[in-house]
């Protein structure tokens, strides 16, 4: 009885999801032998809850602003290590109403990310990015992943460190190197008295 | 001098001066290779990249496979040398020569390879012009360039009192006794020349240990700092290092047989010697047969799409027959071989190195290829297969290092002849009858102890 009861209970709720999922429409394409335009636009979606991640949506419409379903969206975000890179956050697939999104956890609280679209043989590449400020103070009141820097110092700062360190090294180990070569033929060539006995070896030199 | 001393140094300079018809047919052989390998090589340069099977998807090839492949064998070696002499293994002399210059003779020609890889050689001069910090690239040049002057002093220094021990044989002629003098630098076999080279030599030690790490785990970069699966790994640096040394001591292994069946230096070169080299060599199999295990366990737990499709190409698809023959003849018959008293005899040792050297250039090919020809933005699948013209300059570049090694051992010893007679030397002094201090004192004339 009670399974009855929760069937029938369920059936306005599928409803009401049926009325709201997005209703796929094909683009038309321009037909004149080339990948159609598209346009990709990115927004970054902030969760209430800390205990769920942010998200970073994209969607991707062609030249007629209707949505392109079944490609993949890149998104990367720029990083700083050793210089700036752009670092791969992940891949999803667009959706009927072409958006594709992946969950994210910043760890800074300034990110720029970028969507791409590689394009394939019916739709042009496309690319958009946005610039994500997630406030500091709420955030680690929140429980996130990320301490507010401190003082201006951040990762990319190693970026002018590192070669200098490394450029040290090598230098050092050039400069031993050297002295090891110059000592040792210096102290072999300047000193020929004083033979050790026991080894049946070397003639002194005439 | 005691005949000991005459015989080792009339065994080390037999390369020298024992030269017959075989070894002049062999080096011309492997000067025809060298030719055809720079002639394929200058093929290249003329027509570009596009006359060899790298392409669009996989980029790297067997170029990039023999660089990781060669300077590894130069590692091997320097590694047997100077570790050998810091831990005063007694078993090194007779080996110690033939790893320096197997070290030697491989960098030379490793090295060589990103600048064979360009499509335009001319810009690798833009390396030292323009350098762009930021690229693992850029410092696998300087760590190269500087572990390759650490390997010529390496080869060097020691040379020096074994260049004044024969310099005055009349065998070798007037040329090579004249450059013999002058790269003995003087040496009369002072006690403060023997601690001036021990000191050198024992510094040097210490160095190209850490430098040749480094320059390994430098070469693995160009591949781990990248984000493509099968190559992004944090174990890829450990990996490089221990695979390096592994097939550069069954380099060293192969190089110390020939020479000791060539020149008859068993007496020299022993059983033991080469014995405890193939323990070091199925130390490090079992190290590298771990290190893979784990490298393709954690790839393949996770199961990430990527990983999956590059593991099931490995092991059950296009590169299974490569993988399973590396598998084979890279860690399971070697260790056994050596693992089995019967087997370990000078020529299963010397056909397990051998098995492991191949193996290992299979290996190298099987990291390098297979990551590259999986697509990273969507697309089907890529192919490379090596043309004729990498083949050609590969043959070659072997064929130089197997050329540059018989023509140091025409112009050096290939014995340590002051490293085997000081071991020995201090061998005897340690079996002398050391003077005793009585157990109990005199009593004194009083007979009380007081």
């Amino acid at each position: 009885m009670n399974r009855i009861r929760m069937a029938i209970g369920a059936i306005p709720l599928m409803v009401g999801l049926v009325a709201i999922a997005p209703i796929e429409v094909a683009a038309t394409h321009l037909g004149n032998g080339l990948p159609d335009p598209t346009t990709v636009s990115i927004s970054f979606v902030p969760s209430a809850n800390a205990r769920i991640s942010d998200r970073v949506s994209a969607r991707l419409v062609a030249y007629d602003d209707t949505p392109v379903s079944q490609v993949e969206i890149e998104f990367r975000r720029e990083a700083e290590f050793l210089g700036p890179r752009r670092v791969l956050l992940g891949r999803a697939t667009t959706d009927a109403a072409g958006i594709a999104q992946i969950p994210i956890r910043p760890t800074e609280s300034r990110l720029r990310i970028e969507a791409r679209f590689a394009g394939d043989e019916r739709y042009a590449p496309a690319e958009a990015t946005v610039d994500v400020e997630v406030p500091p103070g709420a955030a680690v009141g929140q429980g996130r992943a990320f301490e507010p820097p401190r003082s201006g110092v951040g990762l990319g700062q190693i970026a002018s460190v590192m070669p200098l360190l490394i450029a040290g090294a090598t230098v050092g180990v050039w400069v031993v190197l050297a002295g090891l070569v110059l000592v040792t033929l210096l102290g072999i060539s300047g000193r020929r008295g004083n033979r050790s006995p026991g080894k049946g070896g070397q003639e002194a030199p005439s | 001098m005691p005949r000991d001393a005459v015989e080792l140094r009339a065994a080390a300079v037999q390369p020298m001066v024992a030269a017959g018809r075989r070894f002049w047919l062999l080096a011309g052989l492997l000067v025809l290779g060298v030719v055809a390998g720079a002639a394929a090589f200058a093929y290249q340069v003329a027509n570009g990249l596009a006359v060899t099977g790298l392409n669009d998807d996989v980029f790297w090839g067997i170029y990039t496979a023999s660089l990781v492949t060669f300077i590894g064998f130069s590692y091997g070696g320097a590694l047997v040398s100077a570790v050998l002499r810091l831990t005063h293994a007694s078993w090194r002399g007779p080996v110690s020569r033939i790893a320096e210059a197997t070290a030697l003779a491989t960098i030379l020609v490793g090295a060589l390879f990103p600048i064979i890889h360009l499509g335009r050689p001319d810009r690798f001069w833009l390396m030292l012009v323009r350098p762009n910090i930021q690229s693992p690239i850029f410092w696998d040049m300087v760590a190269i360039l500087t572990y390759l002057a650490a390997t010529i002093i390496l080869f060097s220094l020691p040379l020096i009192p074994d260049a004044a021990a024969v310099r005055d044989d009349p065998r070798l002629g007037r040329r090579r006794r004249r450059a013999l003098g002058l790269l003995s630098f003087g040496w009369a076999g002072t006690r403060d020349q023997q601690r001036t080279l021990e000191r050198a030599l024992t510094v040097l030690a210490i160095l190209i240990v850490p430098l040749a790490v480094v320059v390994h785990t430098v070469l693995s970069y160009a591949f781990s700092l990248t984000s493509r699966p099968g190559w992004h790994s944090t174990i890829f640096g450990p990996y490089f290092v221990i695979g390096a040394i592994y097939s550069g001591v069954a380099v060293v292994i192969v190089a110390a047989l020939a020479y000791r069946r060539v020149y008859h230096l068993e007496r020299w070169i022993d059983d033991r010697s080469i014995r405890n080299l193939a323990y070091v060599l199925v130390a490090l199999g079992v190290a590298y047969a771990y290190s893979t295990f784990s490298e393709l366990t954690t790839e393949g737990f996770v199961s990430e799409q990527a990983d999956v499709d590059l593991l099931f190409g490995l092991m059950l698809a296009r590169y299974a027959p490569l993988f399973w023959t590396f598998v084979a003849a890279g860690i399971v018959l070697p260790i056994i071989i050596v693992a089995l008293p019967r087997t370990r005899t000078p020529p299963g040792i010397g056909l397990a190195a051998g098995l492991v050297i191949v193996a290992m250039f299979i290996k190298r090919f099987l990291i390098v290829v297979p990551p590259q020809t999986r697509p990273v933005v969507g697309g089907e699948l890529g192919a490379y297969v090596p043309s004729l013209v990498e083949l050609t300059v590969v043959l070659g570049a072997a064929a130089g290092i197997v050329l540059i090694v018989m023509m140091l051992f025409r112009l050096v010893p290939v014995l340590s002849i002051d490293e085997m007679e000081t071991i020995e030397h201090e061998r005897a002094a340690e079996s002398r009858p050391a003077h005793r201090a009585p157990a109990r004192l005199p009593l004194p004339a009083d007979g009380v102890r007081r």
